[in-house]
C-alpha cells in the first residue's frame, strides 16, 4: 500500500492495511484501514480503470486502436485547460476542418496527398446528416465530388467521450478520448492506428514530433509546448502567408486553441448555434439521457458495451443517390486486418 | 522593425485571459438577437408531433402543418391557433427553417419548401423520424441541408430550444 514515500505501509492489491509498525499486531488496528481501490487493466498500451459500482464493472476494453498489433498503433496524452465536453464537441464537429486546419491538410505529414483533401477544400460548407447509431451518433458531412457523387467524411462518437475522425487516404486513422480531470481541465488521449499495416517509421517518428493530432511537450510534462501562457506560439507571419488559418501550428493545437481560448467553462446560454451544430445538440441529448438513466435506472450507458466500441469512422466517394448510412455498414464497423475505407 | 513587433499584449488581449477568474472580466451581454424559427410538418403524423410543442412556450418559434393537393407544387399552410400566410410569406425574414417527417410522403412538400428556402438563403433542417424507415430519411435527403435520423420525438424540442426557438 503506499503511503507517504517515506514511510510506507505495507497492504496488499485491494489496498487493504497489514500492519501499522507503531500498533500492537493484537489490537487489530491494521484492519480499520483501507484505502479505495480500483482495478487497473492494460488493454494496447494503456491502463484503464473502472470507477463506478464494482457490480456493473464492464467487459474489458475492445477499441480497435488498442486491440491491434502494438507495431499498429501510437497513442498520446496531453493536458486541456478546458472543460471536457467543451473539448468533445470539437471532436464532434466536422465543419471546421475545411478552414482550421486548411493548412495541415496540405503540410502535415500525416494528412496530406490524400484525394479527399481536395473535396474538404474546394467545398466548405458541406451538408451534414447525423444518424443514431448503437453507441452514440455518426456525423455525416457531404461535400461535392466529381459529378453525379459525394465526398463523404463520417465520424464516430461514441458515449461517454470517444470521438474518431474520418481517415484520409492510406494514412493511419486517429481520434480522441476526452477524459475529465475536474470541471476546467482534461485529459485528451489522441490515438493514431492503421489496421491492417504496421505504422511506418516516418508516420510514427512524425506523431511523436507532434505532427497530426499529436502535439510537442513543455520537457517533463503533459502540457503542449504551445499553450495559453504563449498565444499557442502563434505566428501571425505565417498567418498571413496563408500558411495557417489561425496562426497556430499542428492540427490538434489549433483544435485546443480554440477550446481553451473560449474560456474554461463556456456560458452556453449565450451560445450561437447553427444548423450543422445538429451532431453537438443531440450528442447533448444523449449525455443527459444516460446520466439520468444511470443515476435513475441504473442503466448501463451507450459505449459500455464492446460491440459499440468496435466501430470504425470513414470517408468514401458514393453516388449521389446513395445514403451513407445505407452504404458504409460494412465500413463503420472494425473488422479485424480488413483495410479501412479512405479516399 | 515596424512599431507592429513592440506593441505589448495585455493579459486580457491574448488567450491568457481564459483562466476561469480572469473570464468573469468577459462581457456576460446576450450577443444575438431572438430567431425566427419555422417548424413544418410535413404529413400527418409530424402534425401530432408539432400539436403537442405548439402550445409551449416559444421565443420565436411557428409552427404550420403542410398540406398539398393534386398539385405538389402547391402547398397551403395550417398554423397552430392562428391562419397562415403563403408558403413564401411565411418564409421572408426566418432564420431557420425544420421540416419534420415521420414517413415518405412528404418529399414534394420539402422540396418546396426548399426551393423557397435557397431563393432566400436559409438552409433547412430536415427531421426524419423514421422509427427504422429509411425511406423516411431518403425523401428528405436531397432537400435538407441538415438532415437529422433518429427516433427519438423528444429530439424536436431539444434541437429547437438550442437554437433559441
Amino acid at each position: 500500500m503506499g503511503g507517504h514515500p517515506e514511510l510506507s505501509i505495507p497492504g496488499d492489491s485491494t489496498g487493504q492495511c497489514l500492519e501499522v509498525p507503531s500498533e500492537p499486531s493484537e489490537s487489530g488496528f491494521c484492519g480499520k484501514i483501507k484505502l479505495k481501490d480500483y482495478p487497473l487493466v492494460k488493454v494496447g498500451d494503456i491502463l484503464w480503470t473502472h470507477m463506478g459500482d464494482p457490480a456493473l464493472r464492464p467487459p474489458l476494453p475492445e477499441w480497435e486502436f488498442a486491440a491491434v498489433a502494438p507495431a499498429q498503433t501510437y497513442t498520446s496524452k496531453r493536458w486541456q485547460e478546458s472543460n471536457w465536453l467543451q473539448a468533445l464537441e470539437g471532436g464532434i464537429d466536422s465543419s471546421h476542418v475545411s478552414w482550421l486546419h486548411s493548412g495541415g491538410l496540405l503540410t502535415d505529414p500525416l494528412f496530406k496527398g490524400a484525394r479527399g483533401n481536395e473535396y474538404n477544400l474546394q467545398d466548405r460548407q458541406p451538408v451534414f446528416e447525423v444518424v443514431e447509431s448503437d453507441g452514440g451518433l455518426l456525423i455525416g458531412a457531404r461535400r461535392n465530388a466529381e459529378a453525379g457523387h459525394y465526398y463523404w467524411r463520417i465520424t464516430q462518437f461514441v458515449l461517454p467521450s470517444f470521438t474518431m475522425i474520418p481517415p484520409r487516404g492510406d494514412h493511419p486513422i486517429h481520434g480522441h478520448f476526452w477524459i475529465p480531470i475536474d470541471d476546467e481541465n482534461t485529459w485528451a488521449w489522441s490515438y493514431d492506428y492503421h489496421p491492417n499495416r504496421a505504422l511506418r517509421a516516418e508516420e510514427r517518428q512524425a506523431m511523436m514530433d507532434g505532427h497530426g493530432i499529436h502535439n510537442q511537450y513543455v520537457p517533463g510534462t503533459f502540457r503542449p509546448l504551445q499553450n495559453k501562457d504563449n498565444d499557442y506560439l502563434m505566428d501571425r507571419a505565417a498567418q498571413k502567408r496563408g500558411e495557417t488559418f489561425s496562426g497556430v501550428w499542428g492540427i490538434g493545437m489549433q483544435d485546443a486553441s480554440l477550446q481553451e481560448s473560449m474560456g474554461p467553462i463556456v456560458d452556453r446560454t449565450k451560445e450561437n448555434l447553427v444548423s450543422t451544430d445538429n451532431g453537438i445538440i443531440m450528442a447533448r441529448q444523449q449525455l443527459r439521457k444516460a446520466a439520468i438513466s444511470l443515476r435513475d435506472k441504473k442503466q448501463q450507458p451507450k459505449g459500455v458495451d464492446p460491440r459499440h466500441q468496435r466501430v470504425r469512422s470513414a470517408s468514401v466517394v458514393l453516388r449521389s443517390d446513395e445514403s451513407f448510412a445505407d452504404r458504409c455498414c460494412e465500413s463503420l464497423v472494425a473488422t479485424p486486418g480488413a483495410k479501412h475505407s479512405s479516399v | 522593425m515596424n512599431g507592429t513587433a513592440f506593441r505589448p499584449t495585455l493579459l486580457n488581449g491574448c488567450a491568457r485571459a481564459a483562466t476561469a477568474a480572469e473570464a468573469r472580466f468577459r462581457i456576460s451581454d446576450g450577443n444575438s438577437r431572438p430567431r425566427r424559427l419555422r417548424v413544418f410538418a410535413l404529413d400527418p403524423q409530424a402534425e401530432a408531433l408539432l400539436l403537442s410543442l405548439a402550445s409551449q412556450p416559444w421565443q420565436g418559434a411557428r409552427f404550420l402543418v403542410c398540406t398539398t393537393g393534386d398539385d405538389p407544387s402547391n402547398v397551403t399552410l395550417r398554423a397552430f391557433g392562428g391562419p397562415a400566410g403563403t408558403l413564401e410569406s411565411e418564409l421572408e425574414g426566418v432564420d431557420l427553417v425544420v421540416m419534420v417527417a415521420r414517413s415518405a410522403a412528404g418529399g414534394s412538400t420539402a422540396r418546396e419548401i426548399a426551393r423557397c428556402c435557397v431563393a432566400r438563403g436559409v438552409r433547412p433542417i430536415g427531421l426524419a423520424l423514421s422509427n427504422g424507415d429509411g425511406m423516411v430519411a431518403s425523401a428528405l435527403r436531397p432537400w435538407a441541408s441538415v438532415l437529422v435520423v433518429s427516433d427519438d420525438e423528444e429530439y424536436l424540442a431539444e434541437m429547437l430550444k438550442a437554437l433559441r426557438g
